[in-house]
Formats: C-alpha cells, structure tokens, sequence
C-alpha cells in the first residue's frame, strides 16, 4: 500500500461522520462500490484477465441477499452474505469453467453475455419471484446496524479487512505465482504451475468479492433493482478499476471514491451519465496507451 | 407441420438480421483483432436514422439506400479513432474503447430520438401475406430471408474472388507475412471495418419493422452478435453464418416453447458449443 493510501482511507472513514447525511450515503456507496471493483482489479492483477460482467456477480449477490432477508427475516443477514458469497464464487468458477477454454477473448465476451442474460432473466423470466422491473423494496438492515453511520462503519471494516487481506495474498507463495502468471502465462506454465487451475481460483475469488460488495449494498439502500445487473454497471465498475490503475491495491478504492463523487457531482446538471462514462472509458484507454508506449521507449 | 414451417422461417429471419450484425464483427476481429463492442450501437444507429428518414421522405426504400450510407459516415469517425488502438496486445485498451463507444453511441442516440418506442412499418409492397404452398406467411420476414441471403453470397463473392477479399484472407491469417508480402493491412482494416459497419446498419434498417426501436436495443443486439461469433467461430464469414442460422432458429423455437426464456436457450446452446468446441464450430480453420 502506497503511504497516501492510509490517509485516504481515514479521510473517507472521517468525512461522512462529520459532512451529514448525505456524506454519509455517499461514503457507504463508496465502500460498497470499492468491494466490486477491487475485485475486477484483483481479476487483472492476479491473471490479467478483464471482465465486462461483473454487475452478474454484483448485482447477483443484491439479489440473493434480497430473497433470503425479504423471505426469511432480518435476523438470515449472516447466512443470506455468506450464500451470496458463495454463489458469486460458484456462480464466477462456473464461467471460468467455460470460459477459460480457449482464447482470453472468449472470456471477455462470455462474461459479457452472461451478465445480460441474468440482466434479462431478473427482469422478464423470473419477474414473478425478482420482482421485474420494479426490484424488491423493503430490505431491512441487519440486527444491530441500523443506524446509517454504524452501518457504514462496518463498512469500513468489512472494506479495511478485504484490502489486509488482498496484500497478505499478494505476498504469500500463491500470489506471487499470480503475478507471475500475469507477466507471463507461458513461462508460468512451463516453469509447471496449473495455470488454467490459478486463473479458474482468481475468478472465483473475484466473483465472491464483487457478491460481497453488492450485498453491502442491499443492506444500506434497502432495494435491488435490475438496473444493478445491466451493463452500465459492469461499465462503471470497469471505469473505477482502471481509473484506479488496475494493479495497485487501492485501485478500487480510489476509482470508486472518484467516480462516486463525479457520479453526485455530473448528475446534478445532466442525465447523460452514460456518455461522460464512455468518454471516461475511451480516455482511459488512450492514456494507458501512451503510459505502455512511455515506459517500452524507456525499456 | 405448418406450424414447423412458421419457427423455421422466423428463425431464419431473424438469422438473416444476426447475420449482418455478426459478419463486421467477425471479420473486423479477424482481420484487426479487435472485438467492436460498438457494433450493437451501429445496429441501433441505423434503425433511428431509418426511422428519420422515413419520418422525412416518406419512403421505406430510400431509407433502407440512405441510413448504411449515413452510418458509414459516422463510421469514418469512428474508425479515425477506433485507430488509436489496433494493433496487437492491445486487448485491455481495445476492449475499453470500444466499450466506451459504445456508451456514447447509446446515450447519444437517446439524446437525439428519445427514450420511447420508435417504429417503421413495412414498405407497402412488403407489407401483406404471400401464399407460401400450404401456408400463408407475411412476406416482409420472407424479404428478410431474401436479402440476407444476397449478403451472404455477395460477402462470399468478395472474398474468394476479389482483390480485397484475397488482402482480408491474408491480414486475417498471418498479419506479418501479409505486410511483408506488401499487403497494406491497415487499410485493408480501415475498409473492414467500414463495411461491417455499414452492414450492421443495413441490418438495423432492416430490423426496423420487425423489433421495437428502443434504448437497449443496441447492447441486446450485441450480446446476440457476440454469441453468434463465439459459437461460429470469430474471424470468418462463414462461422458468422453458421453461428447466425444457429442462433436464430434456437431463439424462434425458444420463443414458441418458453417465450420468457428464449435467450436461455440461446446461452445454452453457447455453453455447450464452449464445452465441446472452445474455439467456436469454424474456430480451428479459417
């Protein structure tokens, strides 16, 4: 971790404590936010694998903590987090299953098709238990959080834990392979680490995060709605990662404090979010373009 | 049976529409690798500037002549800047721009027509039922079925006895030895991706009568464009074809037998072509 990066994480923790309600809606999409695309960050930096549907597992996750809470109660909080967990992790091995087969091309537009078909599945398939076009309102938050700044607190925690836990992984025997993997498949391969079996593993983990970043979610907002499984999500938390810089490990943190900022800030004088995403994405593209060609003159 | 001969020609219908939106996909990614994520907004794009021009002249066939043409223009833009990324491992950048172009394609096409449903009847010539042997069935899709088959044939054409389709085959196969071979390959991309262009515009055209103009037409037209491609293999006219009749006769008969899922099935049949066949039916040659 970057020595600013602490203070950035104490001035988000401070901020929506002191600034109001408002901060404090802010804050707690932020770190909801952060979990997702740490997780599509993580995805790139342990295997250098972009995906374009990770709304499937964020908004999946919203929605199977939705069900569970809605059917059984306030008091399911553990089990229905833990299940949209595993679902994500299960849900994001089965994709790389079918995905990792061939061509990393094949994954991005895999991930892609999926996140769509789940989108038009909660919408019109299943719209009898999801609630179609409407969502699912009236999500209590856990026992004993509450109130908006203890909710956003724990939090805070869940997120500070995620980031602690990210850099052990990085540096334990297994991470480094992953960053190996990333510099170079083929050599990782030859040197005779399963690379199909670490990259299906990234995946999984990837996919368990970003289900955890939208039940985070849930819990704060209180609805799902379709509108978390569709594409512009998958877009926006792509933008996050890589506005962030895609490898550090305050990559999510940083884009999504930014882009949830930009989102309060844009919004308030236009409704063409959608454009100014696209721009944010085809300049992020440029410009790390012109990093890469920067640093091979350099090399 | 007759009712047999209904699913099929509407899968073939719609297998002519997914066709045309697949065949630039596939043939930008192989001659270019590059995956046009925008190529759903051009689809759309076409269908409004359908729509506007039959708004203003009244006239179905000079829409379907003009709106490609217009989307071509627009595609020279593009192609200006889609430039900024080819080349190879490229794939982060080329997937985010064209992702972001997409974005803007779409907010902008909201901006311009709004966000309620547009629609384009029929021309008047098209738009009744023709007696097909035993049954009676509307003769637009049976244009549909008509024109994509042209295409097809006319792509087939280009590329195994012209100039041009030779430089594609070449870029397509072996990028290097073809610039070494004095093939210009960038320009053979330029004009690639033109033509797919202006190809998907054709098909959004086209589309107009049949699916409702709406925001979210171009990113549900993509994913299907997508799976088509994935199942027929990416890089050939061909795998395009295949991967269109496939996909479209399991989207008519998905939506006869389980309306709500159709496009389950049609990720099925993905899944099972990515089990058995990883590369696509036609991945392994080109």
């Amino acid at each position: 971790m970057s020595r600013w990066f602490p203070w950035l994480l104490a001035v988000l923790a401070l901020a929506p404590l002191l600034g109001g309600a408002y901060a404090l809606r802010l804050g707690t999409e932020v770190v909801a936010w952060s979990l997702a695309a740490t997780a599509l960050a993580f995805l790139y930096r342990t295997t250098g694998l972009v995906s374009l549907g990770h709304s499937a597992f964020f908004g999946g996750g919203a929605y199977a903590v939705a069900l569970l809470v809605r059917n059984i109660g306030a008091s399911a909080y553990p089990f229905a987090v833990l299940s949209a967990v595993l679902l994500g992790f299960a849900f994001s091995l089965l994709l790389g299953f079918l995905g990792l087969r061939s061509h990393g091309i094949f994954f991005l537009m895999l991930t892609l098709a999926c996140s769509q078909i789940m989108y038009i599945l909660v919408k019109q398939g299943f719209s009898g238990i999801t609630g179609g076009d409407d969502g699912l309102p009236g999500i209590p938050r856990p026992p004993g959080l509450e109130e908006p700044w203890a909710y956003y607190l724990a939090g805070l925690a869940l997120l500070l834990g995620v980031l602690l836990l990210y850099r052990a992984f990085l540096a334990s025997p297994l991470g480094q392979v992953m960053d190996a993997l990333r510099q170079n498949e083929r050599r990782t391969e030859v040197l005779g680490y399963d690379v199909r079996r670490l990259k299906l593993l990234a995946s999984g983990l990837s996919g368990a995060l970003a289900a955890l970043g939208g039940a985070y979610l849930v819990g704060y907002r209180g609805f799902v709605h379709p509108h978390d499984l569709s594409w512009t999500t998958s877009g926006l938390l792509l933008v996050m990662a890589v506005v962030g810089g895609m490898r550090p490990l305050s990559a999510g943190v940083v884009g999504a404090t930014l882009l949830i900022a930009l989102e309060a800030f844009l919004s308030s004088y236009t409704d063409l979010w959608n454009l100014f995403l696209g721009l944010f994405l085809m300049t992020a593209a440029w410009t790390t373009l012109r990093s890469r060609r920067a640093t091979h003159v350099g090399a | 049976m007759e009712f047999y001969l209904f699913v099929l020609l509407n899968g073939l219908a719609y297998a002519a529409l997914l066709f045309l939106l697949a065949a630039g996909l596939s043939l930008v990614y192989g001659v270019g690798r590059v995956l046009h994520l925008a190529h759903g907004g051009f689809f759309m794009l076409g269908g409004y500037m359908g729509y506007s021009l039959y708004q203003w002249a009244g006239n179905f066939w000079l829409a379907l002549a003009l709106a490609p043409l217009l989307a071509l223009a627009v595609g020279l833009i593009t192609e200006r800047l889609v430039r900024i990324v080819y080349g190879p491992d490229r794939a982060l950048e080329q997937v985010l721009f064209t992702f972001g172009l997409a974005f803007v394609i779409s907010d902008l096409t909201r901006f311009f027509w709004g966000a309620q449903v547009l629609g384009v009847p029929p021309p008047p010539v098209l738009n009744r039922p023709m007696g097909l042997g035993p049954v009676v069935y509307p003769a637009y899709p049976l244009f549909l079925i008509l024109v994509g088959t042209v295409v097809a044939l006319g792509l087939w054409a280009l590329m195994r006895f012209t100039r041009f389709g030779l430089e594609v085959r070449a870029a397509a196969g072996h990028p290097k030895m073809a610039e070494a071979l004095g093939v210009p390959t960038t320009q053979v991309l330029r004009r690639t991706y033109l033509l797919g262009v202006a190809l998907a515009a054709l098909g959004g055209v086209l589309a107009a009568p049949r699916l409702a103009l709406a925001p979210g037409l171009d990113f549900t037209m993509l994913i299907l464009g997508l799976i088509v491609v994935v199942i027929g293999g990416l890089g050939s006219v061909t795998g395009a074809l295949y991967g269109a009749l496939l996909v479209g006769l399991a989207d008519s008969l998905g939506r006869t037998f389980l309306p709500q899922f159709a496009l389950a099935v049609i990720f099925l049949l993905m899944a099972l072509v990515l089990v058995f066949r990883p590369e696509g039916l036609l991945g392994g040659r080109r």
